[in-house]
């Protein structure tokens, strides 16, 4: 029983986001029309399709005609049309609206949309075009051979805190696959350790990411029409600190609202989550909320790194597609219809290697010529300073995003280089500033009304981990970490995870030392990208963990 | 001799979510639903039964609307070969009397009696969540004619093709051996279900299921469905406790919760509880005379009302 099944694909997808299944629904699609009878398996991590998914969303729907020609428009779920698109300078007490918009922001003609319901009727689709799907199982190894990707294997379980195989061990499955797309997301797992072994950001900017806490309410009648956005700047967040909130109005008496921070703060007891709550209490967030109810919590990462960001997108027998590509175009923090658009030029990618039965790299890279000749390139290239220019701060940011705009992306440095988020992070003793907790000393006594503590929130995100399996958050030199992330930096994790799974504990001995609640993890990753000195790993746990979103 | 390893299963709605109906019978058509907690402890019990007879066939069976089949498929992506549904709209309401014979009737159409040649085993969860009752396991194995242990925690086989049973009674365990073919009830305490495997959901994502109605086992009317059930659910109540929740303790962490408790314990006890108990403690005693016979001994008092006595037994002959 413990020999390993093995299986066999010629299309693996790892991963049920708009990336993922747009690529098996253009590839059925494709292979169908040339008469091709190839198998696609898709695998999915949460426990469904739209468990894992969180966005906020307002989203550009063109790209979703070409996805599916077929289809009446009508029939996608999206909430509601933008009717109206305001974006707002906000103080504490009060708030001045600008009477124009941020180059690249305007929502004309997008929707507003719960990402999760539009998965699952992408998922739908995919099913009817004979695309394989299975949720619930968590993908943790690539399976190499003679140096190349030759598939992926599903984790082992039945397994305790140490890895000993309990009475009920489940070996893992092996597919090995003639093409594995990655499209896990944001900081994928296994992405990750695909482009660290075969180098594929070399020359190309480091990623960085913003972590975006969401919540959505129901809100009583009348507080908000169904398509009217908002998005904040200032309030609660400070000049070093790059971001804004979000107010989405959605048909049915539902609100989105969000906070959206990049995790290239200098501030080491910054708390995006409670920055959060602390924007909500501002008077012009909380008129929307007021009379309602919470109903769902939950917390991304997303990343910004933008055109000089990308990865080199394929190597042999694979392609990276979506957010796992950094395909985001900012400032708008839109990646949804690039993820598709990427999923879509994949597919055409796919169908032409196995059209020709060769998967090789060579045959592959017309996957990163098809993104530079699309509108992703267009879109992000007209950006591609954008981010960067804010790691100084909003005002020379501004500056910077100013001369950009004149000289078309350009500005007058050039590429801009960019810091990976776990080495922005200042230490205790060189924070020029208030910290975060002083800041708004008083502001954290949160009244489970308007606003919620983690603990509270995490209860309204679903999450549910298995209690048998290895920790899937590893610190990864205990030693180490004690002596520079606790004592020097006052263990960030504590405040900068959205889910409090990172808990500061003074044990017996009088020694400080991190507790790990990991059945808490909202898989935002934000530990990964954020724990100064890398200090903390994200594994991938148990299929069907993490997260139940309904309608984030 | 091939064993085969019967796993009887019930899809029942998530605890969280379960409603009444008006009739007073569960409405199952809103809630999400998952297999019943102690039939998965059934089923894991079934895969490791064939860590010892890797030869053995493992099916699956589970009685309801064709909606249960996929719990049935959940079965196979844990490890199990077969899937069987019996689903008619005739077997609706039935209770569990209804439910165990109309069960034993489909393994008994599928050649599972007690003179089989070839032996088997049945596994069921002690309970359902939604039913309650641990009637189903016992009705099922009384039906075919079979022994039964029920409450069993693991199950074991030894090397004489016996079953050895590690059953919970109060106070500890009792360990027993069973023959060939026979019924096993499992608590949810045994070891826990493992994880479907990939391989095992793509298997289940083709097989076929077999599903009969009642005409196919040969089984009537008379005794199934609502009206052929012996219960009748007079009425339904809607238990309300009066009493408002309260909090015993609240914190962040252990220090916290701890400090709490302990403020709570020195602020006194719930006065309505106390309130409560005597009240209940009048109300409890029974209608006819009370004789403690144990004569200033400690013990637990049980009592029967006999109404027929049976007739005293004979004096000891010499």
């Amino acid at each position: 029983m413990s020999n390993t099944d093995t299986i066999s694909t010629d299309v693996l997808i790892i991963g049920g986001g708009p990336a993922g299944l747009a690529t098996s629904i253009h590839l059925a699609d494709i292979l169908k029309e040339s008469g091709q009878n190839k198998r696609i398996l898709l695998l999915e991590k949460g426990r469904a399709i739209g468990s894992h998914i969180l966005s906020g969303a307002v989203i550009k729907t063109e790209v979703f005609n070409e996805l599916l020609p077929a289809v009446d428009f009508s029939e996608i779920p999206f909430s509601a049309k933008v009717v109206k698109d305001r974006t707002v300078l906000l103080a504490e007490k009060s708030s001045i609206t600008l009477p124009f918009h941020i180059p690249y922001m305007s929502n004309k003609g997008n929707y507003v949309a719960s990402l999760g319901q539009v998965c699952r009727y992408l998922a739908e689709k995919a099913q009817e075009k004979g695309v394989e799907i299975y949720t619930g199982f968590a993908v943790d190894e690539i399976l190499y051979k003679d140096g190349k990707v030759i598939g992926a294997k599903t984790i082992d379980t039945g397994i305790d805190h140490h890895g000993h195989k309990l009475e009920n061990f489940q070996a893992g499955t092996r597919v090995e696959a003639g093409i594995t797309i990655f499209a896990e997301g944001t900081r994928g797992s296994l992405a990750k350790t695909l482009i660290k072994k075969f180098d594929l950001t070399k020359g190309r900017n480091e990623q960085v990411y913003s972590l975006g806490c969401k919540e959505l309410w129901t809100v009583p009648p009348g507080n908000i029409q169904p398509g009217e956005i908002y998005h904040t700047m200032g309030f609660p967040l400070d000049n070093d600190e790059f971001g804004g909130g979000f107010i989405y109005g959605l048909k049915d008496n539902k609100v989105a609202v969000g906070l959206v921070v990049g995790l290239d703060y200098p501030d080491p007891t910054f708390d995006v989550h409670d920055a959060f709550q602390i924007w909500k209490t501002s008077s012009f967030v909380s008129k929307f909320l007021k009379g309602g109810k919470l109903s769902e919590y939950g917390a991304k990462t997303l990343p910004e790194g933008g055109h000089y960001a990308i990865p080199k997108l394929y190597v042999d027998n694979a392609l990276i597609v979506g957010d796992s590509a950094g395909l985001v175009a900012m400032p708008a923090l839109k990646g949804i219809h690039l993820a598709i658009r990427s999923g879509m030029l994949a597919a055409k990618t796919v169908a032409g290697a196995l059209a020709k039965n060769d998967t090789s790299e060579k045959c592959l890279s017309e996957y990163e010529i098809l993104v530079n000749n699309s509108q992703i390139h267009k879109e992000l290239y007209a950006v591609r300073n954008f981010r960067q220019g804010f790691s100084k701060g909003l005002i020379f940011g501004g500056l910077q995003f100013g001369t950009q705009l004149i000289t078309g992306g350009a500005g007058f440095f050039g590429r801009l280089r960019s810091h990976p988020d776990s080495e922005t992070t200042l230490k205790l003793s060189e924070l020029r500033k208030k910290p975060f907790r002083e800041r708004f000393k008083g502001k954290f006594e949160f009244d489970k009304k308007l606003t919620f503590d983690k603990a509270t929130d995490v209860y309204y995100s679903g999450v549910y981990h298995d209690e048998q399996q290895i920790v899937h958050l590893k610190i990864n030199n205990v030693e180490n970490f004690a002596k520079v992330n606790i004592e020097q930096y006052g263990a960030p994790e504590q405040f900068f995870c959205s889910s409090e799974v990172y808990e500061l504990h003074t044990n017996k001995a009088g020694q400080k030392e991190l507790r790990i609640h990991a059945e808490n993890c909202m898989h935002c990753k934000t530990c990964d990208i954020k724990s100064p000195g890398v200090g903390i790993t994200w594994l991938v746990p148990n299929g069907g963990n993490g997260p139940d979103f309904q309608n984030m | 001799m091939a064993l085969t390893i019967i796993s009887l299963i019930k899809q029942v709605p998530l605890p969280s979510e379960m409603r009444m109906g008006e009739d007073g019978l569960m409405d199952r058509t809103k809630a999400k639903s998952i297999i019943n907690i102690d039939c998965s402890f059934g089923l894991e019990a079934g895969l490791q039964l064939r860590k010892k007879y890797p030869d053995a066939r493992l099916i699956v069976c589970s009685m309801g609307p064709a909606s249960f089949e996929t719990a049935l498929r959940t079965a196979i992506s844990m490890g199990y070969d077969e899937a069987y549904l019996l689903s008619d709209r005739k077997l609706g309401g039935s209770d569990t009397y209804a439910t165990g014979l109309a069960l034993s009737t489909m393994l008994k159409h599928l050649g599972f009696t007690k003179d089989s040649k070839e032996p088997f085993i049945i596994l069921a969860g002690r309970q359902t969540s939604d039913g309650d009752t641990a009637h189903v396991p016992s009705q099922v194995a009384e039906n075919i004619g079979i022994p039964q242990a029920t409450f069993v925690e693991t199950v074991k086989p030894d090397d004489s093709g016996n079953v050895v049973a590690k059953r919970i009674i109060e106070g500890g365990y009792q360990m027993l051996k069973l023959p060939m073919p026979c019924v096993i009830s499992l608590t949810p305490t045994g070891i826990p279900p493992r994880k479907p495997s990939l391989s095992g959901a793509i298997k289940a994502r083709s097989l076929k299921i077999t599903t009969f109605g009642i005409d196919d086992i040969g089984l009537g009317t008379e005794k199934i469905g609502i009206n052929g059930s012996p219960t009748i659910v007079v009425k339904v109540v809607n238990i309300v406790s009066e009493r408002p929740p309260i909090i015993m303790s609240e914190g962040h962490n252990e220090a916290a919760l701890v400090d709490s408790l302990i403020a709570n314990f020195k602020k006194g006890g719930n006065v309505l509880e106390k309130k409560e108990k005597a009240a209940k403690k009048e109300t409890d005693r029974p209608d006819f005379p009370e004789k403690d016979f144990r004569d200033g001994a400690r013990g637990i008092i049980t009592w029967a009302e006999v109404t027929n006595p049976p007739p005293p037994p004979p004096p000891p002959q010499l």
